[in-house]
């Protein structure tokens, strides 16, 4: 007896001592963020994952305005300058799924939905961990409002019509797009309401982004590229320069959404892996004084990585013609001459600014792959919206 | 279909109503009265070999799960019932298959594997052995169950396993208490529902739709003690234990080893009533600990529970309720395989049980039991749609001699709110041989 209890108590004293634990997957939606800004926590998430800096809360909603608008962040796709939304963000998850939503549909004739209802119906909310804005689009033929939720669409055994997939985020009531465009485009993000469980649901879709669904629903990741550079203390540091959008798998030489012209389109994937690219030594940031590049520089520790060289760009470019320059890394800066030679894709600069780029002048070892994935659908592209 | 394997039970039901008059007058023993698994009294030599043969023959509606033919939500467990469709003691369902292209997260029982086909199952060859020593006060318990499965038509294949469902030590220091430590591996001490594990236990066939939460073995220590009042025919228990896992069954948390290294505590504080005429018992249950599913001591689990049991006159009431809340955790792991999260989750749910048991001299024939259950359950995962299923059970079975025991039940499965009505309903039965 006595040895019984000395064999519990030295069990259950063993396990006070506590154990390394490793970090859990977590996931970050429009609405995780406003709550955020709302009870004034840290300025960025998924800060342990790989991503030096983590996400900054106000490259999803601006803080600007209220908390309420999605911000739009630069970067570069194929060299082309892209502005995107982030609306979800995760941290180590191998992979994320796609749901079903079900679209109402009156009917179905020569394969295509007839008179497609504008309140799809979602089947899974934000607060689980499944939870993804990449659905599975299905029409199904049931009136509009006669079903307001995935069991009621399951149990009405209704007609159903697989389709492609589909983004849509869904989002608090108060979250949507800044100014609209003045020349909207078919591919351009709009605001709805759903249903969810038989309650309302605001969304923000993007048509234009691409889904990719794979076997058991998982949606396809394309890699992103974050810059970081290596600080005189050995330490990385993450500047809020633009990012560089991929195509495919690392190394798989995918080739870009573009349209019969060769431009991209708005047509990329909208769910992305977070590489951190380690910028070369040599390599320099176009960031000339006073720009707001120079500042992101500053901010962050790394002013020396700026170039010094700029020829007579600063005088003779345009404001158009610096904004197509303003925090593109160039591999060698002595480029940096004229407007024509500097002219990204055409002059004789070298920029990071494509995944092709990016795997053609930096090593392997220095593409490192981060537990941070994110929801950054394209909203411009060359400045203007996707088509 | 229902009505066709329902047809037995409605012919034997006017017969049981005829001879219930004779029954009032039978002292039938109490179908099941025991503190979790209580070896039999000092028996003639140390070393005892007990066990039981349970043989099934089963029929489920639909494909044999939960799942509705066009649910593509992932993942798909989380939004119906898994364990409704029972055939067996030990819960197993008809079929888990959740077929191809869609994605379940270790929320479902053991299969079966006989999907929606007639089939017949050899569900448990159970063997005990038991040493009482004669020189300490000491009794040695082992189970060993021989589980024959087969995965199914989809995966193919033997899934047959042999498990060590108990083996424990158990000290009684004292002559004068009713004390006893154990240690090892040993049935629950949460509510009532573990008593009736063993197929020649049960009344019915199948366990509860709660009992995936209450009725799990698990690795550890567990301190009974138990107070009798005799003045007033009463009693009072505790039942206390720490172990790997708490008290969900082994397929949903492994008790064989401690993911977090913390354990888990349960216990339940009882009353009994024993009266000539009427046997009563009361308890109320917890159970507190991480939870076994995941890495992380920070995932916390918790459940409350409150159960009766009331015997008079050959009727036979258990009830039980339980609540479970589990935090968030890491990756899950099962013990049937790895999936993404331990989902925060949350269910409320019980039972009532009322069985008739009429003691016979007819032939082999020693008693007829008709019974029937209710189940409710609520419960949700974290942002998934909450579900409320409930079951209807009616069954009867047949004690023949001392050592066969023959049982058939439907249960009708009903999903109320939040998962996709399904065919799921069961025809199951069960022959048990003892020795």
């Amino acid at each position: 007896m006595r040895h019984a209890s000395a064999f519990v108590l030295g069990a259950v004293a063993l396990a006070a001592c506590d154990a390394p634990r490793p970090a859990q997957p977590q996931l970050w939606t429009l609405f995780d963020v406003q709550q955020l800004y709302a009870d004034g926590a840290p300025d960025a998430i998924a800060t342990d994952a790989g991503l030096p800096g983590g996400v900054p809360l106000s490259s999803m909603l601006d803080p600007n305005a209220p908390h309420t608008a999605l911000t739009i962040a630069p970067g570069w796709a194929e060299g082309y300058p892209v502005g995107y939304a982030t609306t979800e963000v995760w941290t180590r998850f191998d992979e994320v799924w796609a749901q079903p939503v079900y679209i109402p549909v009156s009917g179905w004739s020569g394969g295509m939905p007839q008179n497609q209802s504008p309140k799809p119906i979602f089947s899974v909310g934000p607060n689980s961990l499944f939870y993804s804005p990449y659905w599975q689009m299905i029409y199904v033929e049931v009136p509009d409002g006669r079903a307001k939720s995935a069991r009621e669409i399951l149990d009405g055994k209704y007609p159903l019509h697989p389709s492609r997939g589909w983004m849509a985020a869904l989002t608090p009531q108060d979250v949507g797009l800044g100014a609209p465009p003045a020349m909207p485009t078919p591919g351009t993000p709009a605001m709805g309401t759903g249903w969810l469980d038989g309650a309302s649901i605001p969304f923000v879709k993007f048509p234009a982004a691409s889904v990719g669904i794979g076997a058991d629903a998982v949606v396809e990741e394309v890699p992103i590229f974050h810059f970081v550079f290596v600080k005189d203390d050995g330490t990385w540091a993450a500047p809020a320069i633009p990012t560089v959008l991929g195509t495919g798998p690392l190394y798989s030489n995918t080739l870009p959404p573009t349209d019969a012209a060769g431009v991209p389109t708005g047509a990329y994937s909208a769910y992305w892996r977070v590489y951190v690219v380690v910028v070369p030594f040599t390599a320099r940031v176009f960031a000339p004084a006073g720009s707001p590049t120079a500042q992101a520089l500053d901010d962050e520790a790394v002013p020396s990585v700026a170039a010094t060289m700029y020829g007579d760009i600063l005088s003779t470019a345009t404001e158009a013609e610096l904004n197509e320059r303003y925090g593109r890394v160039v591999l060698d800066e002595k480029c940096l001459t004229t407007v024509a030679d500097s002219k990204p894709g055409f002059g004789g600069c070298r920029y990071l600014d494509s995944q092709l780029a990016i795997e053609a002048a930096v090593p392997k070892n220095l593409i490192v792959r981060t537990d941070v994935t994110v929801t950054c659908p394209l909203v411009t592209v060359k400045g203007n919206p996707v088509p | 279909m229902t009505a066709r394997w329902l047809r037995p039970f409605v012919l034997v039901a006017p017969l049981l109503i005829a001879s219930a008059a004779r029954a009032q007058e039978a002292e039938p023993e109490p179908i099941n009265d025991s503190e979790g698994y209580t070896p039999p009294p000092e028996s003639a030599t140390p070393l005892s070999i007990n066990g039981y043969v349970d043989v099934g023959f089963a029929k489920a509606q639909g494909d044999g799960t939960s799942f509705a033919p066009d649910d593509t939500r992932v993942p798909l467990d989380y939004g119906v019932d898994g364990f409704a469709p029972a055939v067996n003691a030990r819960g197993d369902a008809a079929s888990t298959d959740p077929g191809p292209g869609r994605v379940v997260n270790g929320f479902l029982p053991r299969s079966a594997g006989i999907g929606g086909r007639p089939s017949f199952l050899l569900n448990t060859l159970n063997v005990d052995f038991k040493y009482t020593s004669a020189a300490a006060p000491l009794m040695v318990f082992s189970r060993v169950q021989f589980l024959p499965r087969f995965f199914g038509l989809g995966d193919g294949g033997d899934g047959t396993r042999v498990v060590v469902e108990q083996a424990f030590g158990r000290l009684v220091p004292f002559d004068s208490q009713e004390l006893a430590l154990s240690v090892g591996k040993f049935d629950s001490v949460f509510g009532i529902e573990y008593l009736d594990n063993q197929a020649n236990i049960r009344t019915g066939v199948t366990p509860s739709l709660i009992a995936r939460y209450t009725t799990g073995q698990s690795i550890g220590a567990k301190l009974f003690y138990r107070l009798q009042i005799a003045p007033i025919a009463s009693a009072l228990s505790l039942n206390v234990a720490v172990t790997n896992s708490g008290t969900f069954i082994e397929v949903l948390q492994p008790p064989d080893a401690n993911l977090t290294g913390a354990p888990v505590a349960s216990g339940r504080l009882g009353y009994e009533l024993n009266a000539s005429a009427l046997q009563a018992k009361l308890g109320a249950s917890a159970m507190v600990g991480p939870r076994n599913d995941q890495p992380e001591r920070s995932a916390q689990q918790r459940a409350y529970g409150a159960d009766l049991r009331i015997a008079v006159a050959g009727i036979y009431l258990n009830a039980e309720y339980v609540r479970v809340d589990q935090g968030q955790g890491g990756p899950k792991t099962t013990s049937v395989g790895t999936y993404p999260f331990a989902s925060a989750f949350w269910a409320r749910g019980g039972y009532v049980q009322l069985a008739y048991a009429l003691a016979l001299d007819a032939g082999p024939l020693r008693k007829l039991t008709l019974y029937g259950r209710y189940d409710h359950r609520h419960a949700w995962f974290e942002g998934y749609t909450p579900i409320t299923v409930d079951r209807i059970t009616g069954g009867l079975r047949l004690d023949l001699w001392d050592a066969v025991i023959l049982k058939g039940e439907y249960l009708v499965n009903r999903e109320l709110e939040g998962a996709p009505i399904v065919d799921n309903n069961v025809f199951t039965s069960s022959l048990v041989y003892s020795w």
